[in-house]
């Protein structure tokens, strides 16, 4: 594919753009920085890479190689991108610790350099044909919220795990698997993440059983079932905060609607939110309570797409309602159950917000997420907390790949 | 064309003349707080109208968060509210400034400022915050019910207070109809109690790193077994200060800060006083732990002459008599020796508290201190385990932080 004369003409422009910014300062402030005065990975001067790319760049643009350009292109963005980590060096010119500074200390060489490139770019990416170039450009705003707010942070995680890493020291010393040994070693990560699965074992059973019950009592009854389908999906649409607020008042030691339905009863009252032994079990109840009405439309979408036929042939048969929902029903919505059964777990392990709100990490009710968020947050020790992170996500995909596998080998049975 | 151009230009060079400069405070969110700090601030930029002050306030349980996520993303403020334990650890990553001498001294501060308010602001010398949010731990109790229970005068010192909470925590069999004592290990009201027992903390080898002492494992032995033994209050009871404001609790300890929010809510017919927090029978030591926020300078503030002038204003003798109205204590001296002020019988017991007071050993920005309460208070409590172990267990908690932190 080959670039029209034009394009080749405004590439060639955006190159010389491009070496214009070469001769002038890349940050101004307290003094001037060019670009031979940065150094790139393994202390390669940046003026000698970026012109190395930047003669790529123009040799493409006057070979008419769309592809090639399209690369040394996107080569010469990263470059452009990298001088904001470049902090060492630019913050001679603004004095720093942050790495978003860099924008009050970028002048006309950064962005001579950046105007060259995006023109580049979007020369280069308008040469394509549109069939070729349209569903990348449909798909990139996506790619490109996911790639920055999902994986880079997750990716960035590893690399900040090996770092003594607090945001706010500019040094972040690395420390190998220091963090981690520590993590293996710290008897409150441990018990957090017991908290957890006390907490996901009570959540995810009881939410399936429920849902799945009321979930087949609407399929059963279909007067009314629009209605039902939105009583049970209020919670779910109810912003957490609010239901947390909302449960703390009910479980009020002296004042809440839980304990005034005990002492109506004559039973002895409950200290729901501040006693160990409880406090977990009560902020279940809320997630269960919250959590319904999702996994019941979930449930209601599989159990509408049963064929009827196949219903209808297995009362022809003579299955009783039980036989029906044990032999007929329950078998084909394995693929639902395993879809909530999957994303329960993950969903409960994490609990974080309506412990956040409701105890506070009190009452032995300090789960894996909210320690780990306490770690990073307050005690400002992101390094550990990332960690710790780590350590998590592996135990969450062991999970998620045993049930996977255990769904999987129900399924060939 | 050339014309147009050289009047943007010369509006530009005016408007950058006139320019104000802009102050941008932040402080956590209490509905007084805001109104106050927000009169003040128009009362000091119709004086310096060179200066515009920009208040915005923040929820308590996100402020920390978010003050120095901002900081460290290059949009924070210009002053802030932090806690006065923290100004080492925020001294140490360069974000917080010295105030400009042109301004105020540290030995101005020294000379009007109540001493336990400054200590923690000056460092090396050098002056860093203006205190604000000062409170000391004070027992309320309940002149009702004392009087119901014969009980003349609050309890002079631990014995008393030990008698007097049992005398007045009532039981129906299982269920406890009015409390002695609420207490639930708030980590300052332990803290003044190991203090008082003669707990000094200090590692004299490493000022980074706490010790254990025998004084703070009676400290804590004595609180906990106010709860497991004696019996006072049980946390099933309810809340502390709810109960109190109900009538049906004798005694509280809290900041005071409680003395205008334990009227609120309450029932008409509670009646209270302030006391000071009972001494301690063989030391005979009369301490109360002093908290407090600072308000700082940062780092990135462009005019710091102008910011420290705001400070000064709104931590001044007049700032600070209105300051009193919304529960924080004073630190000028002046305005803690005020006649009028002192009129109210309950406040002059408060104010007369920083006279003994000694400020908190808590160091750094996530309040270590907490430890006690987390994981010893709570764990004595509720799962019977021995107030030496988690003494000794909280010790080690706060000293891994503070390695952390601070080596």
């Amino acid at each position: 594919m080959e670039l029209t004369k034009k394009s080749q003409l405004i590439a060639i422009f955006g190159f010389i753009i491009i070496v214009a910014g070469f001769f002038f300062p890349v940050t101004m402030g307290e003094r001037p920085i060019f670009i031979w005065e940065f150094s790139f990975l393994f202390n390669a001067n940046m003026a000698i890479v970026f012109g190395v790319f930047a003669i790529l760049t123009f040799v493409f643009a006057m070979m008419r190689k769309t592809n090639w350009l399209l690369s040394a292109a996107i080569c010469d963005l990263i470059l452009v991108l990298s001088f904001v980590f470049m902090l060492g060096t630019w913050k001679q010119s603004v004095p720093s610790k942050f790495y978003l500074h860099f924008f009050r200390a970028a002048s006309i060489g950064w962005y001579l350099l950046l105007a060259g490139v995006v023109l580049v770019l979007i020369v280069t990416l308008r040469s394509l044909p549109k069939k070729k170039v349209a569903p990348y450009l449909f798909i990139l705003p996506m790619l490109l919220g996911i790639g920055f707010l999902t994986f880079f942070p997750a990716i960035f995680a590893v690399y900040v795990s090996f770092r003594k890493w607090n945001i706010m020291v500019p040094k972040k010393p690395f420390v190998g698997f220091d963090n981690y040994i520590k993590a293996f070693q710290d008897k409150y990560f441990w018990d957090s993440l017991l908290i957890s699965f006390k907490y996901a074992i009570v959540v995810i059973p009881s939410k399936m059983i429920l849902a799945y019950f009321f979930a087949l009592l609407i399929y059963a009854i279909p007067k009314f079932k629009s209605f039902f389908r939105v009583v049970y999906f209020l919670p779910t649409v109810t912003s957490v905060i609010a239901v947390s607020v909302i449960w703390s008042w009910i479980y009020h030691p002296s004042f809440g609607l839980a304990n005034y339905i005990l002492e109506m009863f004559r039973l002895p009252t409950v200290d729901w939110l501040g006693e160990p032994n409880i406090a977990i079990f009560s902020v279940a109840i809320v997630s269960i309570w919250k959590g319904i009405g999702y996994d019941v439309i979930i449930f209601l979408a599989g159990l509408n797409a049963i064929s009827e036929s196949v219903i209808e042939a297995s009362e022809i048969d003579g299955a009783t309602r039980w036989q029906k929902l044990k032999y007929i029903i329950t078998p084909l919505m394995r693929p639902s159950l395993v879809l909530i059964f999957i994303t329960s777990t993950i969903g409960a392990i994490q609990v974080f917000s309506e412990i956040y709100m409701m105890t506070g990490g009190n009452a032995d009710t300090k789960t894996a997420v909210f320690y780990i968020w306490e770690y990073g947050f307050t005690r400002l020790n992101m390094g550990y907390a990332s960690a710790m992170s780590m350590i998590f996500f592996g135990i969450i995909l062991i999970i998620t790949l045993i049930q996977m596998r255990v769904t999987k080998l129900l399924k060939e049975e | 064309m050339k014309r147009y151009a050289l009047l943007i230009l010369v509006v530009m060079l005016v408007s950058v003349f006139f320019a104000k400069t802009t102050v941008v405070h932040w402080m956590h969110h209490s509905p007084a707080r805001a109104e106050i700090v927000g009169n003040l601030a128009d009362e000091f930029m119709k004086a310096n109208p060179d200066i515009e002050i920009v208040v915005q306030t923040i929820p308590e349980g996100e402020y920390k968060t978010k003050l120095l996520a901002a900081v460290a993303a290059g949009s924070g403020p210009d002053v802030a509210q932090v806690p006065a334990r923290s100004m080492t650890e925020l001294l140490d990553y360069g974000i917080i400034s010295e105030f400009p001498s042109k301004v105020v001294t540290t030995q101005y501060m020294k000379d009007y400022f109540m001493p336990a308010t400054i200590e923690s602001l000056i460092i090396n010398n050098k002056l860093y915050g203006i205190p604000t949010d000062v409170q000391t731990i004070m027992l309320f109790y309940n002149t009702n019910l004392f009087k119901a229970a014969g009980i003349k005068e609050p309890p002079k010192d631990w014995n008393e207070l030990r008698e007097d909470a049992i005398k007045l925590a009532k039981w129906d069999g299982d269920k406890m109809i009015q409390a002695g004592l609420g207490i639930e290990g708030y980590h300052p009201v332990i803290e003044t109690f190991m203090v008082m027992n003669g707990a000094t903390f200090t590692d004299p080898k490493n000022s980074n790193r706490i010790v254990v002492e025998d004084a703070q494992v009676q400290a804590m032995k004595f609180l906990t077994d106010l709860v497991t033994k004696d019996k006072v209050y049980t946390r099933k009871f309810g809340a502390r200060y709810t109960m109190f404001r109900q009538n049906v609790q004798a005694m509280v300890f809290g900041h005071g800060a409680m003395l205008g929010s334990l009227q609120v809510g309450a029932v008409p017919e509670l009646e209270f006083k302030v006391a000071p927090v009972p001494k301690n029978p063989v030391t005979g030591e009369q301490k109360t732990v002093l908290t407090s926020w600072a308000l700082v300078i940062m780092d990135s503030c462009r005019n710091k002459e102008a910011a420290a002038k705001w400070l000064m204003y709104v931590s001044s003798e007049n700032a600070q008599k209105q300051w009193i109205k919304t529960g924080e204590l004073p630190s000028l001296k002046s305005v803690i020796n005020d006649k009028e002020i002192r009129k109210d019988e309950r406040l002059a017991v408060i104010l007369d508290s920083l006279n003994y007071a000694v400020p908190t050993k808590s160091k750094g920005w996530a309040d270590p201190f907490s430890k006690f309460r987390d994981i010893g208070f709570n764990e004595v409590i509720n799962k019977g385990a021995d107030p030496k172990k988690v003494v000794e267990n909280a010790v080690l908690e706060i000293n891994k932080y503070l390695a952390e932190t601070f080596n």
